[in-house]
């Protein structure tokens, strides 16, 4: 098992490095430095020059790619382009603060909502809870979120306001905190948190409870659930025991492996309700041509997500014994 | 996952019975267990109205896309204009048509072309085994651990924003599941007797290949091409909203539509929802059909 785990740690080292590499062309190829000194009329050909040979940017791309390594993997990810030089390094934290509390409320939430439905659905095969679940789970993988989030603004913003009588919106429907509103406010927090989680959560839902869905049936099936039957335990506790217990193993997996999918939610909610964490920064970045912001959200999200995808492989063989005892 | 080899065989018919090559799918068995799939078969009709619809737009559209009408612009859905009004005073109803001819062409390009990039990567992969094997899944999983939206919006801002440039982008991060489905199962089809005789027999690879490794995968690819189209309109509308998918100048596309009316959504709400519903009506379709298809190319489906 260590032996696995470190042989999957010494692949992932050069593979990490690969996307780097391709992270810092990508980053260049859209939002040259260089070129962002151009478009500014008020600096001189000669300071802009002189900036340039300060930051080595004519430098050939292999040493420039190698600063900045450097440079990233000590921490320090430069200044912004745009916002007046700001530092790069505080903005990321608290966008990735933000993030991971949107991300953590949603996932939270939909690993509880998919395992349930999921779970039900399987042992309530074909009845009306189990035909509810399908029709929403294939509703949840073929709305966009982008769209899902909208429709949200539209009926907490607006129309349920309308209904109920004029009246302020039931639910905030952008940024973080009301306008005006100093320090921490755990309610009004939870309030803005609200529609964004519910936009992010509907395809997650979705895919955890298909996902439990078809592991449980299989579970289900099998034959020590027949022999915990014959010797007398009770239902509730074959489902939940030895039922659910043993179905979690590939769910686990496979939703790890979803963070991908998690990463894409995430940016266009993100969007759609100004919420500012690392997707809206990434996308911010790369409208207004920052590279070193748009490099430093690239190189973090898929450094985590690959991470991600790694633990998932060794969650796998921990919680799933059966694999890699050879 | 399944204890059958290739899980296509009827289990009623024992292997030794059959020419051991017909391990393809019984078309008339999988239509018939399709037609069962009450929800597959009337996604299947409403999605041949939307495509009906859209490729007809020249004839059943109101209005042409482009056609202005400065003097009413954002007019609530009503009799002239069934779907109400732009900004531009354009028929929604009418971009929604043409519109929809842009949207099912991304889809169906891209499931096609990513999954042709699948089978292949999978069939060599599979088939050749050793090194072959190690590199390309190697780049497959790298790939699949890749935050993918991401990834495509990065693309798409270097390519551009043409209708194949979205393609090209869409379809290159699409094959990797497919290309692991397909591994999976050549693994398995290779060890089969049919296949060793035709290695002994001198049969080129390309000709096993094409000829007897192939036709076995067909119910894999249809599923997996039928769910990446709708997974592809969704992507690209995706784009479009984040203005990076088929530009708005060339061509109404149901995603940049949605995009370009983001801010009217208090104002104009027929502007986002009507679109959208094109979007998801679509997608709901084709991943109801997909399904069905899973289905239905399930033998033991049969038995229930």
């Amino acid at each position: 098992m260590i032996r696995y785990a470190a042989r999957r740690l010494v692949v992932t080292a050069p593979i990490l490095l690969l996307i780097s590499l391709a992270t810092f062309w990508a980053a260049g190829e859209i939002a040259s430095p260089a070129a962002q000194l151009t478009v500014n009329p008020r600096i001189s050909a000669e300071a802009r020059q002189a900036y340039i040979d300060s930051l080595g940017l004519e430098d050939p791309f292999g040493a420039r790619y190698l600063t900045w390594l450097g440079n990233f993997v000590t921490g320090d990810l430069g200044t912004s382009l745009v916002r007046n030089g700001q530092e790069v390094w505080p903005l990321v934290e608290r966008a990735m603060a933000n993030t991971l509390v949107l991300v953590g409320v949603a996932v939270a939430f939909s690993v509880a909502a998919g395992l349930a439905i999921g779970t039900l659905s399987a042992i309530r095969q074909g009845s009306v809870v189990d035909h509810g679940a399908t029709a929403v789970s294939f509703l949840g993988i073929s709305i966009p979120v982008f769209w899902l989030g909208l429709m949200l603004q539209l009926f907490f913003g607006l129309y349920l306001a309308n209904w109920l009588g004029v009246g302020p919106p039931l639910l905030p429907t952008a940024g973080i905190y009301s306008p005006g509103q100093q320090g921490f406010d755990l309610v009004d927090r939870a309030r803005h948190l609200a529609l964004p989680v519910m936009a992010l959560s509907l395809q997650l839902v979705a895919v955890y409870s298909r996902y439990m869905r078809a592991s449980m049936l299989d579970v289900m099936g099998s034959d020590f659930i027949r022999t915990a039957r014959a010797k007398g335990l009770g239902e509730p506790s074959v489902v939940v025991r030895h039922g659910v217990r043993n179905a979690l193993i590939p769910v686990t997996t496979q939703a790890a492996v979803d963070v991908g999918l998690l990463v894409g939610g995430l940016i266009v909610t993100e969007r759609v309700f100004q919420y500012p964490g690392m997707g809206l920064l990434f996308l911010d970045s790369l409208n207004s041509g920052d590279y070193p912001i748009l490099l430093a959200t690239v190189m973090i999200v898929s450094a985590a997500v690959f991470l991600m995808n790694l633990v998932a492989d060794l969650l796998y063989a921990v919680l799933d014994p059966r694999i890699h005892r050879v | 996952m399944s204890e059958r080899p290739d899980g296509t065989t009827p289990p009623a018919r024992p292997d030794s019975e059959l020419p051991d090559h017909a391990q393809a799918p019984e078309w008339l068995a999988v239509l018939r267990r399709f037609r069962r799939h009450r929800a597959a078969v009337l996604s299947a009709g409403v999605l041949v109205v939307v495509v009906a619809c859209a490729a007809l737009a020249d004839l059943i559209a109101p209005y042409a896309a482009t056609d202005q009408n400065l003097d009413r612009i954002l007019e609530p859905p009503g009799r002239d204009f069934l779907l109400g009004t732009d900004t531009l005073g354009r028929d929604n109803l009418s971009r929604i048509l043409y519109g929809g001819r842009v949207s099912l062409l991304v889809g169906g390009a891209v499931a096609l072309i990513s999954g042709v990039i699948g089978t292949t990567v999978g069939l060599v992969a599979g088939y050749y085994g050793r090194w072959v094997d190690a590199v390309l899944m190697r780049a497959t999983d790298t790939m699949l651990a890749l935050p993918g939206l991401m990834v495509v919006i990065i693309a798409a801002r270097i390519l551009g924003d043409g209708v194949w440039d979205v393609v090209i982008v869409l379809a290159g991060i699409s094959w990797m599941i497919l290309a692991r489905i397909v591994r999976g199962k050549v693994l398995a089809l290779r060890e089969r007797e049919f296949v060793e005789a035709a290695r002994a027999l001198g049969v080129p690879n390309r000709r096993i290949i094409v000829r007897h490794l192939l036709p076995n995968l067909a119910g894999e690819v249809m599923v997996s091409v039928s769910l990446t189209v709708a997974a592809a309109i969704l992507a690209e509308s995706t784009l479009s909203f984040l203005g990076l998918g088929v530009s708005a100048t060339r061509t109404a596309t149901w995603g940049n539509m949605l995009g370009g009316n983001e801010g009217f959504v208090t104002v104009a709400p027929w502007l986002v929802w009507a679109p959208g519903l094109a979007i998801v009506v679509t997608a709901l379709c084709v991943n109801f059909i997909g399904d069905g298809l899973r289905d239905s190319l399930d033998p033991t489906q049969d038995h229930r």
